[in-house]
């Protein structure tokens, strides 16, 4: 498959430190060419995937992740290996740590093709947000269009209508979309300490795109025909995304969810977040810019090795504090998005009172809300039962110390990220296996058992104050796990069908779709 | 190459013995147990815990133990086992009933087709074994209990009731009608060890409040029963020659 | 939320449960400003302490997650309430240190409710059935002796309500399986309905061509407030086998989420912690005010006198605090003495003809494994006996299958019946040798055991009974020395036929199916043990009835002020800006679950209330 952003960094890398396991030569014309580059260079001889066992953390170095980068798309990992060939719950997690760490720097890597460093838009980007592809009157959505020249954030995106006359380069926050400003299943806003709302936008890769559109799935008829017309072509009735494979050479699909504050001119002044232009849009026709600053950031990568994908959390370092760190007390001149250390009347991670509507609250940026939340990430030690004296929170800890210090990041807005954890199935040979009907339990054992961004899932976050060793620091489906709520996804088609429901392959983005009869009027489907 | 478990699968070591190597470990988090190589002569004390679990549960180990646990219900288990009665004598109870049944499933290994858990039962019957084999007997009892409910059914209350079944005077024997006195109170051990229960395997569902099933799961047949009770079979492998599987075959 | 009571409202509504909510976002969403009083604790922000309250529970009754807490001296407790441990046959039933209810009758009033935000649906099983045209008309039609519902209130005229209540909650059904008994539907449900579970699938097939008291049997999905899709942003039901008492997933309907959408209307305020003590009348007979005694997070009073709230002169006020506490409630607000007979009760009617469902439980095993504690704890239903001749002699009843196994019929399976294969008891009957088992001998008998599980529900009319009434303690009072309700129960003759009736039918059923029947014979001195009239032989037969968690009839509606408390639009009679909502206002008691009614009859009086208050 062609992917118009496997554009090549300028320097090949060498292998030395690299263990090959497979041979197989690029027969694909997959080569594209970025500014200035030949296509069919050089870079045919690697790999699509880069092959980046883990022998350690000490082992992490520049010289590596660079040669990772020349790999395919920036390096986009295509699975997860785990360090030093070992199987262990330690090893494991390190290995889909590193992984995570690598996918992260592919994604936001520039979407001209430059190395990343200095902050610009992303890879990532340029993915289709949700609402161009489950649209408002469940049309089909536009071609997925690869820009070779200068890939604008939008290149991708429909336009609102008339009353975005700008919006070319800029991403469009679609602020009456409810899943913009409220959290999933409708759990609350979140307000800085700005009184703006962080916004939450939905993205997905070119593989995960195409498999919705071939397959029809981006109206509530398309859902309901979905299972007689796979049966005509001889396949199995069964949602299924193209998952990645390091053998065979793809990425799968890729969805990403981010979450931005609106930045005022002091939180620009701090040189801090990932920036992008952004639009404020409310219908029908207020169009306002602004500045978009990243501060959490989720990835889903569905691989053939692990069916329930895998699960990935980054955040910015300021958005709140732990409990720990409450407890032992805030340095002075310390600020965070979401917590005022002085605030001695706030209540922790509650929602706030009156509507979270941003119309019915009359905010927008010139009249923030006076209500700010108060988050504080209640904090896990994952024990790794092993003996080892480091909880699996310690050792994520140490590999975002080394991915800081990379000298492609130190210095640029990329090393105020932090990796929070990743999630996997971790039942083998559950998590290979495609037929989750038949499986006593269908999320094959996540891995860490909870993960909250506290920016995305900030009200089901784990319980506060576990202790380390407690076997409990949630309560299933009650608190926040990627692969246990994704799980519950289906499709949604027409409400008088007699179609039932199917599992939709752990995305939400399914259930957004509209049909393309008039009564439907849920979420943000619409008829004139 | 795609993740260590499928190699390590192909490479032989079943994912018991990764769970052996990697589970036989320390049970309180508090105190620090080095690694001990797979090939150890003698198993430590917790595989023999599990063994014991195993025999009583007609469960499988790798069920009771997986790989990787993210709940550790063998630990919640185990320690309160350990500390059935709160009282350092009876913390014995567990340790001696451990050894015991290493030395049963040991004679079972010399050839003797024994079911060491039902020469315990056996032996607990003859009259001069009693008072030392009852706690033992009865923590059993609470052993299986705890795994399957995920709840603590103290020795000393199963004891009770009991006897008190078996006692024709006290009337509890019509077979219509129900006394609350016989019902055994008991405790959660914990939200994750009620999730984690076994008898919700057995009857091939899933515990009350905790469902990972699709929509419409109810109305078609659940999964076979050993699908439940035993550990998943791999996929076999596909002839497709740029598999996972040849390759690694091929880099070997 | 101390400005509240410095703010203007058009409307107050006292209690938060599923009428209260609905009525507050019809206004909300009206533009009217509405201020919601709950006696208990506020929803909270996620349910993980609901979640861990429930796991933990070694009784998973339905309160198991919800506060306050189910072990404590109700005297001592601001906002307490039954609860389903007060009931149990040790006669805790009668003592007033640890039930809530101060029971006189010699028969348990056996439903309990909440006082929380979000009510007593919190932990409904999600049931949506529409009441039958004939269950509006029953003195005419049968000749029954029974007070009537109001002429503007029957099948017909609330069809299209029930179908917007259908559609604001989120009811899957199907109306072909749902149109007998006289029942039309002009509209589809909003969801297509829950598929049926393998054991109602086994009964369908068992059953097909039954015929009983002249009605054709048929097992039918049951509509129900629960998710066969995504719907307004909740999850697809995933079969948690958990609707009572609390769903992880929020796929099945309850009402913390009307309030959260009244929430987001920007008009609705909510008082949590909340007790309204007294409605204070006014000049020509209009409410002037409600005072409410205010708690803190401990249980303890605040302020040494009680706080109020007043709706604007042009607005009014609406009790939605379900039918014992709404009837308690107007019962206490004497007004100092001048009014003995409290607010609302010119026609003496307050707190009596207090009725349930009582419920028939039995159960036993199936011929083969059909699986239970899979999917919803009820899928289908029996319909068809609803409705009939016999009525002019029986309570008639509908008939719930559980896809619970034995969990509610012996009060806690599957522990139970494994602590008997695994101790050597007989709890669950059973284990009639007293085996002791354990590996794989107890994996199969157990396997065996749990798979083959069922059970049925029958839930049969009470006929109302002035007798049965909800009246004040003089000797028994709350935390905050308010008299706690006393119940006087019983059931009549009338109702007890019809239990007979449905003992029949089971063992019509069981032996249909084939199935071994396990329902145990109470003791006598069980205070839930009705012996049955004898039949023809002459025999007698002794069973246990349970209360359905159907609280119904305190405040009924009527066409007549002296024989009603309030008119078609559950509009007190006495006093014209007085509504008193919820299942309190039922003439008689039908055999449909009445929460679907209760919804209908709430976006009815919303209307009327919109329409009778001026515009903004």
């Amino acid at each position: 498959m062609t992917n118009f952003d496997r554009i090549v960094v300028g320097f090949i890398a060498t292998f030395a430190l690299l263990v090959c396991f497979c041979s197989i030569a690029l027969t694909k014309g997959r080569v594209t060419s970025g500014p200035g580059q030949e296509p069919g260079a050089a870079e045919s001889k690697l790999p699509a995937c880069p092959d980046f066992s883990l022998q350690g953390f000490e082992t992490i170095d520049f010289t590596k992740i660079s040669a990772l980068q020349a790999h395919g798309i920036r390096g986009l990992p295509c699975d997860a290996v785990a360090e030093n060939q070992k199987s262990d719950a330690r090893s494991l997690q390190h290995g889909f740590d590193y992984y995570s760490w690598l996918t992260f720097l592919a994604l936001n890597s520039p979407a001209s093709g430059a190395p990343i460093g200095a902050d610009a838009p992303t890879v990532w980007e340029t993915y289709k947000q949700l609402p161009d592809v489950m649209r408002a009157k469940g049309e089909p959505p536009e071609k997925w269009i690869e820009s070779q020249t200068d890939p604008l954030i939008g290149a991708n995106r429909q336009l609102p209508l008339a009353g975005c006359p700008d919006a070319n380069g800029k991403m469009i926050i679609h602020m009456n979309m409810e899943e913009t400003y409220n959290q999933p299943f409708k759990s609350g806003p979140l307000f800085d300490q700005n009184g703006n709302y962080a916004v939450f936008v939905i993205f997905m890769n070119k593989t995960m795109f195409e498999y919705i559109t071939q397959k029809g799935l981006f109206n509530r008829e398309g859902q309901e025909a979905f299972p007689k017309m796979q049966q005509a072509l001889h396949e199995d009735p069964e949602i299924d995304f193209p998952g990645g494979n390091l053998k065979k050479e793809v990425v799968g699909s890729i969805m990403i969810k981010a979450s931005w504050k609106l930045m005022t001119e002091s939180d620009l002044a701090e040189r801090s977040y990932h920036v992008i232009d952004g639009l404020l849009y409310r219908a029908p026709t207020s169009c306002t810019p602004v500045k978009l600053g990243l501060i959490g950031f989720h990835v889903g990568h569905k691989t053939d090795s692990r069916q329930q994908w895998i699960w990935t959390t980054f955040e910015h370092k300021d958005n709140a504090p732990t409990e720990q760190e409450v407890k032992a007390g805030i340095p002075e001149g310390q600020k965070y998005n979401f917590y005022d250390p002085h605030c001695q009347t706030c209540s922790v991670n509650q929602t706030p009172d009156g509507s979270w509507d941003p119309d019915v609250r009359k905010w927008d940026l010139s009249h923030p809300s006076e209500f700010k939340s108060q988050i504080v990430r209640t904090g896990i030690h994952t024990s790794f039962n092993d003996g080892g004296p480091t909880t699996l929170e310690d050792d994520v800890k140490t590999l975002n110390d080394k991915f800081h210090k990379l000298p492609q990041i130190a210095g640029t807005v990329w090393a105020n990220y932090d990796l929070i954890t990743t999630q996997w199935p971790s039942s083998f040979p559950c998590a290979t296996k495609k037929d989750p009907g038949n499986l006593p339990d269908p999320t094959c054992m996540p891995f860490p058992p909870f993960l909250a961004n506290s920016t995305l899932e900030t009200f089901s976050q784990p319980l506060e104050q576990a202790e380390a060793g407690k076997n409990d620091p949630g309560l299933p489906l009650a608190t926040s796990s990627c692969i246990s709520c994704h799980n519950n996804a289906t499709t949604k088609p027409p409400s008088t069908s007699s179609t039932e429901v199917m599992r939709s392959d752990f995305t939400y983005i399914l259930e957004k779709a509209c049909s393309t009869k008039a009564n439907d009027t849920q979420g943000n489907c619409k008829h004139d | 190459m795609t993740e260590i478990s499928r190699r390590a699968l192909l490479a032989g070591a079943t994912a018991t013995a990764a769970t052996a190597a990697f589970g036989s470990l320390l049970i309180s988090p508090s105190s620090l147990v080095a690694q001990p190589s797979p090939a150890a002569a003698v198993a430590p004390k917790e595989d023999i815990f599990i063994e014991l679990s195993a025999a009583l549960t007609g469960i499988d180990k790798e069920l009771l133990s997986p790989g990787v646990d993210p709940f550790r219900f063998r630990d919640a288990v185990f320690d309160r086992a350990n500390k059935a009665n709160n009282d350092a004598k009876d913390a014995e109870i567990l340790t001696k009933l451990l050894a015991k049944f290493e030395e049963a499933r040991n004679a079972n290994a010399q050839g003797f087709v024994r079911d060491p858990i039902k020469k315990l039962y056996e032996d607990a019957e003859k009259p001069e074994n009693k008072v030392e084999y009852e706690p033992m007997k009865f923590l059993m009892r609470s052993i299986i209990l705890a795994w399957y409910l995920g709840a603590w059914y103290a020795p000393q209350a199963l004891k009770n009731k009991s006897y008190a079944a078996k006692d024709p005077q006290h009337g509890y024997y019509s077979t219509r009608r129900y006394s609350e006195e016989m019902l055994i109170p008991y405790e959660v051990i914990s939200p994750s060890a009620y999730t984690n229960g076994m008898v919700w395997r057995v009857a091939q569902a899933h515990p009350m409040g905790y469902s990972n099933l699709q929509f419409g799961y109810w109305g078609k047949e659940p999964p076979d029963a050993d699908t439940f009770t035993k550990p998943l079979k791999p996929d076999p492998p596909k002839s497709d020659p740029t598999t996972v599987d040849s390759a690694r075959a091929d880099s070997k | 939320m101390n400005n509240t009571s410095q703010k203007v409202y058009d409307v107050v509504i006292v209690g938060s449960g599923i009428a209260g909510a609905l009525v507050a976002l019809r206004l909300g969403q009206a533009n009217k400003r509405v201020l919601v009083l709950e006696a208990g604790d506020p929803i909270p922000t996620n349910i993980n302490a609901e979640m861990d309250r429930f796991y933990r529970a070694s009784a998973k009754v339905p309160e198991s997650p919800y506060t306050p807490d189910l072990i404590k001296d109700p005297a001592t407790v601001p906002a307490g309430r039954p609860t389903v441990l007060s009931l149990s046959n040790s006669g805790d039933w009668r003592d007033p240190s640890k039930s809530y209810l101060i029971q006189t009758g010699t028969v348990p009033f056996s439903s309990t409710y909440e006082r929380t935000g979000g009510g007593t649906s919190v932990h409904w099983l999600g049931t949506c059935l529409r009441l039958l045209p004939n269950d509006f008309n029953m003195k005419q039609r049968y000749q029954l002796d029974w007070a009537e519902w109001p002429k503007d209130i029957n099948y017909a005229t609330l069809e299209n309500l029930y179908h917007k209540a259908e559609d604001e909650i989120g009811v899957s059904g199907s109306k072909d399986e749902q149109s007998y008994d006289g029942m039309a539907f002009s509209e589809n449900y909003p969801m297509p309905p829950i598929p049926k579970s393998l054991i109602d699938k086994f009964i369908e097939t068992e059953i097909s061509g039954m015929t009983l008291w002249r009605k054709d049997l048929r097992v039918r999905s049951t509509p129900a407030a629960r998710n066969s899709q995504p719907f307004k942003q909740r999850r697809t039901c995933a079969g948690n086998t958990n609707c009572i008492p609390i769903c992880p997933i929020q796929a099945k309907y309850d009402p913390t989420i009307t309030l959260r959408d009244a929430q987001a209307t920007g008009n609705v305020d909510f008082l949590y912690r909340a007790v309204a003590c007294e409605i204070v009348v006014g000049e020509n007979q209009r409410i002037d005010h409600i005072e409410y005694w205010p708690y803190d997070e401990q249980g303890r009073k605040i302020g040494d006198k009680p706080a109020s709230v007043r709706a604007n002169i042009d607005g009014c006020y609406v009790i939605a605090a379900h039918a014992i506490e709404t009837p308690r409630l107007l019962l206490m607000s004497t007004g100092k003495g001048n009014r003995p007979d409290g607010v609302a009760n010119s026609s003496g009617q307050v707190g009596k003809n207090l009725m349930d469902h009582p419920m028939y439980v039995p159960w036993g095993l199936l011929p083969q494994s059909r699986f239970p504690y899979r999917g919803p704890l009820s899928t289908s239903g029996i319909e068809d006996l609803r409705d009939g001749d016999f009525r002019k002699d029986r309570a008639a009843f509908r008939i719930e299958i559980g896809n619970e196994g034995w969990n509610f019929a012996v009060g806690g399976d599957p522990n139970i019946t494994t602590v008997d294969f695994v101790n050597g008891l007989n709890n669950s009957l059973v284990n009639l040798n007293y085996d002791v088992l354990f590996g794989d001998a107890l994996v199969a008998r157990l396997r065996d055991v749990l798979t083959r599980q069922f059970r049925l529900g029958f839930l049969v009319e009470q006929e109302p009974d002035e007798k049965n009434r909800v009246t004040l303690s003089e000797r028994h009072m709350d935390g905050l020395g308010l008299p706690r309700p006393e119940v006087h129960y019983s059931l009549s003759d009338y109702t007890i036929r019809g239990l007979a009736a449905a003992k029949k039918t089971a063992d019509a059923i069981f032996a249909r199916l084939n199935a071994t029947e396990y329902t145990r014979i109470p003791d006598k001195q069980d205070p839930t043990a009705i012996d049955l009239p004898p039949d023809e032989t002459g025999r007698s037969e002794r069973i246990r009835f349970m209360g359905a968690g159907h609280i119904i009839g305190t405040y009924r509606m009527g066409d007549d002020p002296k024989k009603s408390v309030v008119n078609a639009d559950q509009r007190s009679w006495d006093h014209h800006n007085l509504y008193l909502v919820g299942s309190g206002v039922f003439p008689t008691s039908a055999t449909a679950n009445p929460t679907l009614t209760i919804a209908a009859l709430c976006l009815r009086t919303a209307d009327k209330i919109i329409q009778s208050l001026p515009n903004a």
